[in-house]
């Protein structure tokens, strides 16, 4: 790798690395994962419906 | 006589040459080797090269094909592994400094099988860490240095637009595959899920990796696809029986055929892309494709919400061992989706489940009504710097398991960047995507598009 354009791929490095001085899990994602569980949860299901897994397979027309 | 480099060649077009017994495995060996030593210094696509082995195993087959035992379009052609794939006795460290001198004592079932069909392992491709989102690897756009070449399989996707494999591995968790292939000018198909054995390869979601070939032409997909599709008792998730002779499909008529254009999501950012997506259309509607306009599920965010639930969880686990020694050792993206994945209870991972039961029917039976779906590849393109840009026109059909392809399109004049157009099709419905393609390819020249450095020597 040219000496420029390790530089700059460092400094990326550097700054990702700086998103998490304050922790394992930033806010933002925090707030998202907050955001999509709650989404989750208040989706109306029908308890005929299952786990992707178990459901798997050609749909009946 | 051959006027064009070696390496310029598509697989086909050198599997016929080596057929012929016009080309040797040793020659088209000996050029991509001397490719990547001329220009992986620029694209750092390769994590690691393995040239001896390579030549040796191109030296077998050039003298298996000489006494008459040619086995099939891969015999003596020269491929790419990303490096979450074990390759036996080839060091394979998925991008991470968790298990950085990890040497697989036996190889993935993709790799047995590009063995059996005489195909010729160069190397391993970068990618992002153990093919997540973050530690993102130096890898470079060959169409635009400054560029991203998109990830996870970065450096497969690289390695073939550089002209320094004939063919490379990859896999898409939500867009490993479609974007980066799109990002760099290549044709590349996410196969149904359980297609492709997933046997020893490390997994980033049980529930939602797919195997797939960087390639440049559709012809080339078809070729890798056929190789490599199949049930593995060692991946339960393999569809049963015997896989179907996708090359047959090429030369399907798709005259008919009809393509729906979905009404909301697929909204490209940048200009350049929703213009090469209407002249597409174009070419399509003179093939005699029709269009129809589609309605998507509505629970399209609960759906990318699940995706990346089910991601956390499944990542939480699969790691779990290693996580609990060597959490220091994972970098801090990796970590905190991990992190995360720990949090989450088993009834909402099962929720995420059931909502996903939901889209896939939803998505599904949009094929009731149109053979196909066409929409961009990538929302934008390729991104400058190093983040591997956004996988959410991909996502949709990785979460519902149904197959997708990307077919170069167009070029956006001021970065030179390529612009993909990604069709998807019903469950099983790869022919139907290899036949649209495949004409789509015989009319126009997309496909054949190089990058400025990739004529340089």
């Amino acid at each position: 790798m040219e000496a420029e354009q390790q530089d700059e791929y460092l400094a990326f490095i550097a700054q990702e690395k700086n998103k998490y001085k304050d922790g394992y899990v930033t806010s933002e994602e925090r707030q998202s994962f907050e955001q999509e569980r709650l989404l989750l949860r208040s989706f109306r299901l029908s308890n005929d419906i299952m786990p992707i897994s178990a459901a798997r397979g050609v749909l009946a027309r | 006589m051959i006027s064009t480099q070696l390496y310029e060649l598509t697989l086909a077009e050198a599997g016929a040459l080596i057929r012929s017994k016009r080309l040797s495995p040793t020659e088209l060996t000996e050029a991509y080797i001397e490719r990547i030593e001329s220009k992986n210094n620029h694209i750092q696509a390769w994590a690691a090269v393995t040239a001896d082995a390579a030549r040796k195993a191109a030296l077998a087959a050039e003298k298996q094909i000489m006494n008459g035992h040619y086995n099939g379009p891969l015999h003596g052609i020269p491929y790419g592994a990303k490096d979450i794939i074990c390759t036996e006795g080839v060091r394979t460290a998925a991008g991470s400094s968790v298990d950085p001198e990890y040497v697989p004592a036996t190889n993935a079932a993709v790799i047995e099988r590009l063995d059996s069909a005489g195909a010729i392992l160069l190397g391993k491709t970068t990618t992002t860490e153990y093919a997540y989102q973050g530690g993102e690897p130096p890898t470079r756009n060959p169409w635009n240095l400054s560029h991203t070449p998109g990830g996870s399989s970065s450096g497969s996707a690289a390695a073939v637009a550089a002209g320094m494999a004939s063919f490379t591995l990859g896999t898409q968790t939500f867009g490993s595959l479609i974007r980066p292939a799109a990002y760099n000018g290549l044709t590349c198909m996410k196969p149904t899920f359980g297609r492709i054995s997933r046997f020893g390869v490390f997994y980033a979601s049980w529930s939602l990796d797919h195997i797939g070939t960087f390639t440049r032409t559709v012809e080339d997909t078809a070729i890798t696809l056929e190789a490599l599709a199949g049930h593995d008792s060692r991946d339960p998730s393999t569809l049963p029986g015997a896989a179907p002779f996708f090359t047959q499909a090429l030369d399907t008529d798709i005259r008919g055929m009809v393509l729906g254009l979905p009404d909301s999501f697929f909204v490209a950012e940048d200009p350049a892309i929703t213009e090469a997506l209407n002249a597409a259309i174009q070419v399509l509607t003179q093939l005699g494709v029709q269009f129809k306009k589609i309605k998507l599920p509505d629970c399209m965010d609960e759906a990318i919400a699940a995706h990346r639930m089910t991601m956390r969880a499944e990542g939480a686990a699969y790691h779990m061992d290693k996580y609990e020694t060597h959490a220091d050792k994972y970098g801090p993206s990796m970590r905190e989706q991990l992190e995360l994945g720990y949090e989450l209870s088993a009834v909402d991972y099962l929720r995420a489940q059931r909502v996903r039961t939901v889209f896939r029917n939803d998505m599904m039976r949009l094929f009731y009504e149109v053979d196909a779906i066409l929409t961009p590849s990538t929302p934008t393109l390729a991104l400058a710097g190093y983040k591997t840009g956004s996988p959410m026109f991909n996502g949709p059909f990785t979460n519902a398991g149904l197959p997708a392809m990307t077919v170069p399109m167009g070029l956006e004049p001021s970065s030179q960047l390529p612009i993909g157009m990604q069709l998807a099709g019903p469950l099983l419905g790869e022919d139907k995507l290899l036949a649209i393609g495949h004409r789509f390819q015989q009319a126009t020249n997309w496909h054949r598009m190089t990058a400025a450095f990739y004529g340089t020597k």
